[in-house]
């Protein structure tokens, strides 16, 4: 007969089960009560036609809801926007972070007080990062074009927030604005891990920046990149406030992300459902990415 | 000797008890009385204002001891948001302000029929207002009582550059607007002869419906019935107007990046542009800076330490480009409802229908649509907008314009019943003058009113 492995259920006395399933009950309630119910109602919500008023209104309309958001050329242009926004953001984001950190390591005279520079930021709430980049990006009298006027470059001045082709690149640059400073935190941290003496021996060995960071540092700092990229990736898809505040979707629907879509749709056009199947749509591309995302630097850690 | 004492204790006594007894009967008096007393809970978006409430509420309770008005004022987001999850779950605030359109259909249901409860005050208003309020509840039933109307879009102008520039009158039409633009441009290099919010969805929707509305009076209303596909040509009509001005620089391309509050009014207000385009509800911005309330605060936005402040401010409704008189949008603009809930409580249904009259008749009128400042029109027979704080014939001859505008030339409601229409008219507008195509844009408009 085969014995049973160190710690399985079958080797504890049945007190210590129950006392266990005892300790993890109130978590399990309350993860029940406030998230897994409020998914499950999301799902089935995303079944229905409902203005997200009155329960007795709600009519069942199937796969409806889904139907219309797949052939919505809207969510086509916000699925564009995200993954744009996303791939720029996080890189940017990635590389920025990596950089100030690796500036910063050597503990050099006013490390701390750059590092708080770059992290005020993140600090700051995102109402005050929309309006301060509203007025460099104001067409008329904001500091870049009255700059670029100044200068004699007429020409490049644009409406920022008001162009198509401009307005969503203004949004992520103020989104990069804003979370470098937390990426640099994580690799700070990640930084860390890795041991002096590997710097030394590198130095040694005669390897420049670059070599010690494709070498030592990119490496080294896997599971620092994971953590990273999926806050990004959520992080991106979940995308709100920032748009919101500076575009609200326009100019002409062109900068719609998924979660402007939503809030249109449920705070705006009381379409309780029809946001419900965005939000469903959400979770699954956000569970997908990161858990892509989390098995691609496993085997890059493995190997 | 003994027997006084005695007496003399047994009175003491007797008037230490009945001190006691007489502040315990004050206290339960008092205790009654705070029991007794009826809280009224109102909630709003921006109309009536804190500072406005604080006045109302002093009023009120002066009046009607027995009864304390609890006011909560929010964004209108916040206000959806909080109304939202209050009615979901039964409740809901005694009072709220809704405006005619999605926000009053929605809570409709929840509303009280004031047509008997609030008779004699309903009496006292203009009967054209009260029609309105009964159309916009469904016609069954009054679940507002209109506390003002407002009408949209008007150009607010500086009157003193205006007289700089060399320009006498206003403009009435598309010919005179760009001959206004073009000498504003000349003596004013430095600044922008108009701005217009065109960032802003909910102030798009509504430029959508002027400029259907120059080319046939009541036609979006005509649409969001259903009579009138959206992509008819008196649509695509409008819409080339609204190509043509950007196309003759009347609007900018550049105001598709421009707020209205954020931005528009404030260039305006800094002397960075002439003029700039909003609803009736700015009147007040007409009024000099030297002209201030109680608390030595200018009315409405006009701040004052800006470079118009000694600057005279106008205003005319937006010219009929597509032709003949212009025609502005609105109606009752905010209504007060009572919670139907209200109904069940004897005591708290007479303390809002003392409320209803106070508000719309009494002296809590004069506290809002009669106030220095206010761009509501108010529904009260006889009564017209407090014009003391106009003394420049320019903002006086503005206020009369705005006043008569929104009493004669009212060609539709502004909004449309499914919200989501109301947003894509906005992001029409907005893709019609960053030169998409108009047909596309209106046959996308067409599939999502069909949706």
């Amino acid at each position: 007969m085969k014995k049973p492995k160190s710690g399985s259920l079958l080797r504890m006395k049945r007190a210590e089960v129950l006392s266990g399933y005892l300790f993890i009950t109130p978590i399990i309630i309350l993860l029940g009560l406030f998230v897994f119910y409020g998914l499950f109602y999301v799902f089935k919500l995303s079944f229905y036609k409902w203005d997200g008023f009155m329960p007795e209104t709600m009519v069942f309309r199937g796969l409806k809801n889904y139907s219309i958001l797949i052939k919505d050329p809207l969510s086509l242009k916000a699925i564009v926007n995200v993954v744009i926004f996303m791939l720029s953001t996080v890189t940017v984001q990635m590389f920025l972070g990596l950089c100030i950190a690796l500036l910063l390591r050597p503990k050099l005279l006013g490390h701390s007080f750059f590092k708080a520079i770059v992290y005020i930021p993140v600090t700051l709430s995102t109402v005050v990062i929309a309006r301060t980049f509203m007025g460099l990006y104001e067409p008329y009298f904001g500091i870049i074009n009255v700059f670029l006027r100044n200068m004699g470059l007429d020409s490049l001045t644009r409406v920022w927030l008001g162009d198509p082709k401009t307005a969503l690149w203004c949004i992520i640059i103020a989104n990069i604005f804003q979370w470098t400073g937390a990426q640099m935190v994580f690799y700070i941290a990640g930084l860390t891990t890795i041991s002096e003496d590997v710097f030394e021996a590198a130095q040694i060995d005669g390897a420049g920046f670059w070599k010690t960071l494709k070498s030592i540092v990119w490496p080294g700092l896997w599971s620092t990149h994971t953590t990273v990229i999926v806050l990004g990736i959520v992080g991106a898809i979940k995308t709100f406030d920032i748009v919101w505040l500076l575009t609200q979707g326009g100019p002409g629907n062109s900068t719609q992300f998924p979660a402007t879509m939503l809030y249109q749709a449920v705070a705006q056009n009381s379409q309780a459902g029809y946001g419900a199947a965005i939000s469903v749509f959400m979770i699954v591309i956000s569970v997908l990415l990161s858990a892509l995302q989390i098995s691609f630097n496993k085997k890059k850690q493995e190997a | 000797m003994k027997s006084v004492l005695k007496a003399l204790t047994f009175l003491t006594l007797l008037i230490a008890s009945a001190s006691l007894f007489a502040s315990g009967n004050e206290e339960k008096k008092e205790m009654a009385n705070k029991t007794e007393k009826v809280v009224l809970t109102w909630w709003t978006w921006s109309l009536p204002t804190v500072e406005d409430f604080v006045v109302i509420k002093k009023g009120f309770e002066e009046k009607y001891p027995n009864i304390e008005l609890q006011s909560s004022v929010n964004q209108m987001d916040d206000y959806k948001t909080k109304l939202q999850a209050e009615f979901s779950s039964g409740a809901g605030p005694d009072i709220l302000c809704v405006q005619p359109g999605p926000l009053l259909n929605k809570y409709n249901p929840f509303l009280l029929d004031l047509s008997e409860p609030a008779k004699d005050t309903l009496n006292k208003l203009v009967p054209a207002v009260v029609a309105d309020a009964k159309f916009r509840s469904g016609g069954d039933k009054i679940a507002m009582a209109p506390l003002g109307s407002a009408s949209t879009m008007f150009v607010y102008y500086n009157a003193t550059y205006f007289e700089q520039a060399g320009i006498k009158e206003v403009p009435t039409d598309l010919e005179s607007m760009i001959s206004v633009i073009n000498r504003l441009k000349t003596a004013f290099p430095d600044k922008l002869p108009l701005t217009i919010g065109l960032k802003d969805s909910w102030f798009n929707g509504d430029v959508f419906s002027l400029f259907a509305n120059m080319v046939e009076s009541g036609i979006t209303e005509k649409a969001d019935q259903g009579l009138v596909k959206w992509n008819s040509p008196q649509f695509v009509k409008a819409m080339t107007i609204l190509k043509e001005l950007v196309d003759k620089g009347v609007i900018e391309k550049d105001a598709l990046g421009v707020s209205v509050y954020e931005d528009s009014i404030g260039m305006w207000a800094d002397g960075k542009a002439v003029m700039h385009i909003n609803g009736g509800w700015a009147v007040g911005m007409l009024s000099n800076p030297s002209n201030v309330n109680a608390e030595g605060k200018p009315y409405a936005d006009r701040r004052g330490d800006r470079a118009t402040d000694s600057d005279i401010f106008g205003a005319f409704p937006v010219p009929n480009f597509a032709g003949g008189k212009p025609v502005v949008l609105g109606g009752i603009d905010v209504g007060i409802s009572v919670n139907k809930n209200v109904a069940k409580d004897p005591a708290k249904l007479d303390a809002a229908k003392k409320l209803l009259d106070y508000m719309l008749v009494g002296e809590g009128r004069t506290y809002q649509t009669g106030r220095p400042g206010s761009g509501l029109i108010p529904s009260l027979q006889g009564a017209s907008l407090n014009k003391s704080i106009y003394q420049d014939k320019a903002s006086a001859d503005g206020v009369d314009a705005i006043v008569n505008a929104t009493n004669n030339n009212m060609a539709g409601p502004r909004g449309t019943s499914d919200p989501a229409v109301f947003t894509q008219l906005g992001i029409v507008v907005q893709n019609v003058v960053a030169g998409n195509d108009i047909k596309s844009e209106l046959d996308a408009l067409q599939l999502i009113s069909e949706k």
